[in-house]
């Protein structure tokens, strides 16, 4: 094939209208302390939800007539506080280090594909794992406890869903983390250096 | 100014940023300087006028903060377009992972000028919009190749700020260069 020339589509391209707004450095100083505003207020709302959720749990805890269906929830309460404290500090999406952005594109896109594959190869252990015993105690309390407390009266069933949630879950995460992976092997072999 | 010129990727190099008064000067210069390159690479990231204003205003942001620890290793251009490209790729990825759309490499992309329809003479308006679609389809690392070698980086300049071989960001561009020219002539070949 003859070498033709793109310099009309790259003319083109740099011809575009652009909007580029006008930005002061005081104002970018000053859209800078809002933007921390908008973190600190997101996270109030995280929080919140959080507070909600653990409401039930305390509910639970003090309604419940058998001590063990209140241990039961204290444990989902203690796990739960602890996936989402996981959850929120390895999911933060805007936490943007100066150094990690200069760097070049592909070792900052590697970070950033090394991170999310962490969290799919990982996430069992520190998200499903810390709420198991508080889950395995109430539905022990379903299979064993009283028959006129039970919560419900079908437990080999929200035992089967669960198992297959589980198993559905485990072999997602599997596959994003493997997906993750090619992905990572591919742009290492980019950057290999040339023979 | 668009683009890195040699001149400026061989200009005496700024010092690093020690205060804050220095910084705000790059940051001002930046924007003189590459302020129509960064609105192009956050129209080819972000088709959503809204959010297209909030990625411009990360990058603005995100910019001024990383003056604070530029150290004049690299070119100006160097480190506006890894700032910006950077944080477009961010956006991208947490998009992706939230629309569950599939970005392709270069290699894998789809022609993007149908051959039935080759005959059709498109205008401007039309080749931007095939552009835009065809840019859209791939994953960030070839996106950015495309956009720098748009913005008329050389091979070298697209190295330097991705981090890839020289000989890799050959391949992209060679292909790259085709799809470019098809677009713009139609499949006249």
């Amino acid at each position: 094939m003859t070498e033709r020339n793109d310099d009309p589509i790259k003319a083109l391209w740099r011809a575009q209208s652009t909007e580029v707004p006008a930005m002061s450095v005081s104002y970018v100083r000053h859209r800078s302390g809002e933007l921390h505003r908008a973190f600190r207020i997101r996270n109030w709302l995280e929080q919140g939800a959080g507070v909600l959720g653990f409401a039930g749990c305390l509910v639970v805890i003090l309604m419940a007539p058998h001590p063990w269906v209140k241990a039961a929830a204290a444990l989902i309460l203690i796990g739960g506080a602890y996936s989402g404290w996981q959850w929120h500090r390895r999911t933060a999406s805007f936490r943007t280090d100066p150094s990690k952005s200069s760097e070049a594109s592909l070792s900052f896109y590697k970070h950033e594909l090394e991170r999310k594959r962490d969290i799919h190869r990982t996430l069992w252990r520190w998200y499903l794992l810390p709420i198991a015993p508080g889950v395995i105690a109430m539905l022990s309390w379903n299979f064993f406890g009283d028959p006129q407390t039970r919560g419900t009266s079908a437990p080999w069933g929200v035992l089967g869903m669960l198992v297959v949630w589980l198993v559905v879950s485990l072999i997602y995460e599997r596959s994003k983390a493997a997906q993750c992976q090619r992905e990572i092997d591919a742009l290492s072999a980019l950057a290999e250096p040339e023979s | 100014m668009d683009g890195l010129s040699p001149d400026t990727v061989l200009d005496a190099l700024p010092r690093p940023a020690q205060t804050t008064d220095e910084a705000d000067r790059l940051f001002a210069r930046a924007l003189a300087e590459f302020g129509p390159a960064i609105a192009r690479i956050v129209g080819a990231n972000e088709a959503n006028r809204e959010l297209r204003a909030d990625l411009q205003q990360e990058i603005y942001l995100e910019l001024w903060r990383s003056f604070a620890i530029f150290d004049g290793r690299c070119s100006l251009g160097t480190w506006v377009y890894r700032v910006a490209h950077n944080l477009a790729a961010r956006h991208v990825t947490r998009r992706q992972r939230l629309s569950h759309r599939e970005l392709c490499n270069l290699e894998e992309i789809i022609e993007p000028i149908d051959p039935h329809d080759a005959a059709r003479q498109l205008d401007d308006e039309q080749r931007l919009g095939l552009l835009n679609k065809l840019i859209g389809q791939l994953k960030p690392l070839d996106r950015q190749i495309v956009l720098l070698y748009l913005d008329d980086l050389d091979t070298a300049q697209i190295s330097e700020v991705t981090g890839l071989s020289v000989s890799h960001v050959g391949v992209k561009i060679h292909r790259a260069k085709r799809l470019l020219v098809q677009l713009y002539e139609g499949h006249q070949s």
